[in-house]
């Protein structure tokens, strides 16, 4: 059993529109525990990635609050929270091309104030997510999409934060990559004990979960548990 | 520090467009500075063509001519001795009596003067008659104007060169006792029987007891073959200053200051009437002649305007370019502030990184447009003196101060166009950003 890390308390999300509010998350109650890896499922337009941006701290909810280790978001610094406590994975890698792989990690350790042998940490992470050594000095465009998705993964676990999100991040990906990637989100969860929410499409990333949380009626909903 | 590696990591990645940049700023400062340039030492120009040229101010009684033959119109030359120690008057010529009548010499009548009878005769008048009020003696006095100057180099037409002693000597103040003087070629012509070393003795009509009698010792060329009154010198005498004052017991009819600073013409006039004012009471006229400099400069203005409003138009046209590129900028790297943020990056390092991202290709295409227009000094200023005939363009100068003022103020704007797109970025949440 993990311990609840991140959790949705009573959180309301909606749009203003022409022919008034469009609700998207209604009252949502959820907690997330670390250890454990999360998909977030449901159809396009269900607010899958609204509830992942609440979880960053990138949006604000109308109504209730996340609450990390017991604390609201909205009350921490948001730079601290995102540099610190939350690491983030995007669908299209979302690398800065003018830096190397390796500076690519490097960058959210300096954000994060852990720049004590920065170099050597992402050497290693690098190697760990199964790059090559010649590929870290690399320029991000010299990468396949696979290699990219990996320096994304290891920069989101540069800082050591203990919550990792991520939106989509084997659409772009060929089928066997995309295994790799979810073999690799599996082992972040269970080996480096971190609490992994992916919000996806993919029926083959909801087999490697622990839990399965679909968006329905506005809500999360918790529909597949293992273990 | 980490915000200058990556900035210039980001500026290098994006090569092409920073290359484009610079080498586009680099051709807009060469074009700036030498409309800048040109500007600047058309301002040279016009003082150095003042200085050549410059000016004469001549001092005179409110309503007084120089050929005014009434005593109230003379003043003691000592009133303007405190005029000749200011430091815009570089001579001054003193008119002791424009009357003077020759006893031994007989003056030339200048041209002008038989213009002017001719057209007295034409009116049905008489010359000397209305000229003079019926003044008998005015209608005897001479034409010869007694010229006193402490040296003849001093004198503004001999030291522009105007004019010059080609026969015989001139004088200075060594000769100030010396009862010598110095004429014109055509005086000398129009009086055969003198030469260099005889005497020729002059009459003053006001006070027909006081004569001057001085030696000869110098021809002078005139000044200007001209019609104009104040060109016809013909039969100017230059004496010693002493000698002059001498002549009219101290008085003079008229002083003429000459300056190398003829743009200064008005103020140094309405001060030389304060002064005179205040030494003898009455009011002065100060008639300016500085025609000859006012039609040199005006082309030159004419050159320095349409420098400047081009230089004017240019940099609006650079700054209004540069918005657009920022803009352009910025919109394109709004995804990756989006980033930036998502990753905790503090919004003051954001700003930072992007400001010397989008600045420093924009001042290093300056510094290089400065550094060539530099070294192109030479090339441009033999260039606009032989296309324009601008003498004083041959060492025509890069005015490098207007590159630190385009770069400052360069700077300035880009780092506010940066910050104000940046706050409104900012105001945005983080989720609408990526």
């Amino acid at each position: 059993m993990g311990k609840e890390i991140l959790k949705m308390e009573n959180v309301t999300y909606y749009y203003p529109a022409k022919s008034g509010n469009v609700e998207i998350l209604e009252n949502v109650d959820y907690c997330f525990e670390t250890g454990k890896l999360y998909t977030v499922m449901g159809p396009s337009g269900s607010g899958k990635t609204t509830t992942l941006s609440l979880l960053e701290g990138l949006d604000v909810p109308k109504e209730g609050k996340v609450l990390f280790e017991g604390k609201d978001i909205s009350q921490i610094n948001g730079n601290l929270y995102r540099g610190q406590h939350i690491g983030i994975i995007f669908q299209s890698y979302n690398l800065f091309p003018y830096l190397n792989a390796r500076e690519n990690v490097e960058v959210s350790m300096e954000i994060s104030g852990k720049r004590e042998k920065k170099k050597e940490k992402a050497c290693e992470l690098l190697r760990k997510m199964g790059l090559k050594e010649e590929q870290y000095g690399r320029g991000i465009e010299q990468l396949s999409g696979g290699e990219q998705q990996r320096v994304a993964i290891a920069r989101a676990l540069a800082t050591d934060a203990q919550v990792i999100l991520a939106d989509e991040p084997t659409g772009n990906l060929d089928k066997d990559t995309a295994e790799e990637i979810r073999d690799l989100f599996a082992d972040i969860a269970h080996e480096l004990g971190k609490c992994v929410i992916v919000v996806t499409h993919s029926q083959a990333f909801s087999q490697k979960a622990d839990v399965v949380v679909e968006l329905e009626g506005k809500r999360l909903k918790a529909v597949q548990v293992r273990g | 520090m980490r915000n200058v590696k990556r900035s210039l990591k980001s500026i290098r990645y994006h090569w092409k467009r920073n290359v484009f940049i610079m080498a586009a700023l680099l051709v807009v400062m060469v074009l700036l500075l030498g409309m800048a340039s040109l500007k600047e030492n058309v301002k040279d120009v016009v003082a150095a063509t003042g200085r050549r040229i410059g000016a004469d101010l001549t001092l005179r009684r409110e309503g007084a001519t120089s050929e005014s033959f009434y005593r109230r119109n003379y003043y003691p030359a000592e009133s303007v001795k405190e005029i000749e120690k200011w430091g815009e008057v570089n001579a001054a010529d003193y008119i002791s009596m424009a009357n003077a009548k020759g006893v031994d010499v007989k003056e030339f009548p200048s041209h002008y003067q038989e213009l002017s009878k001719q057209s007295f005769e034409d009116n049905g008048l008489d010359y000397y008659e209305d000229k003079y009020e019926g003044n008998e003696e005015a209608k005897a006095a001479g034409e010869i104007t007694v010229i006193g100057v402490s040296s003849l180099e001093k004198a503004w037409e001999f030291k522009r060169r105007g004019a010059e002693v080609i026969s015989g000597r001139g004088f200075d103040e060594t000769d100030a006792d010396r009862a010598v003087a110095v004429v014109s070629e055509m005086f000398l012509r129009n009086n055969p029987v003198k030469k260099v070393g005889d005497e020729i003795t002059l009459k003053n009509v006001l006070n027909p007891g006081r004569t001057m009698t001085a030696e000869i010792i110098g021809v002078h060329t005139e000044a200007v073959e001209s019609d104009l009154i104040a060109k016809s010198t013909c039969n100017y005498i230059y004496v010693p200053l002493e000698q002059c004052l001498k002549f009219n017991g101290g008085d003079i009819i008229q002083a003429t200051f000459h300056t190398d600073a003829p743009e200064r013409c008005d103020e140094l006039a309405e001060d030389m009437k304060d002064l005179m004012k205040q030494e003898t009471g009455g009011e002065f006229t100060v008639y300016e002649e500085r025609m000859m400099y006012l039609a040199a400069i005006t082309p030159l203005n004419g050159v320095a305007k349409t420098s400047r409003a081009m230089f004017y138009t240019v940099y609006a046209i650079l700054l209004l370019i540069l918005l657009m590129l920022s803009v352009r900028f910025f919109s394109e790297c709004r995804k990756e502030i989006g980033i930036w943020i998502s990753l905790g990056e503090k919004k003051r390092n954001i700003l930072t990184q992007k400001v010397l991202e989008s600045a420093l290709p924009v001042l290093a295409g300056m510094a290089a447009g400065t550094c060539i227009a530099l070294r192109m000094e030479e090339t441009v200023g033999g260039w606009i003196a032989g296309s324009f005939g601008l003498s004083g363009c041959a060492d025509f100068h890069i005015a490098a101060g207007y590159a630190l003022e385009m770069v400052i103020l360069t700077a300035v704007f880009e780092t506010v166009v940066t910050a104000v797109i940046l706050f409104r970025m900012f105001r945005l949440k983080g989720k609408e950003l990526l």
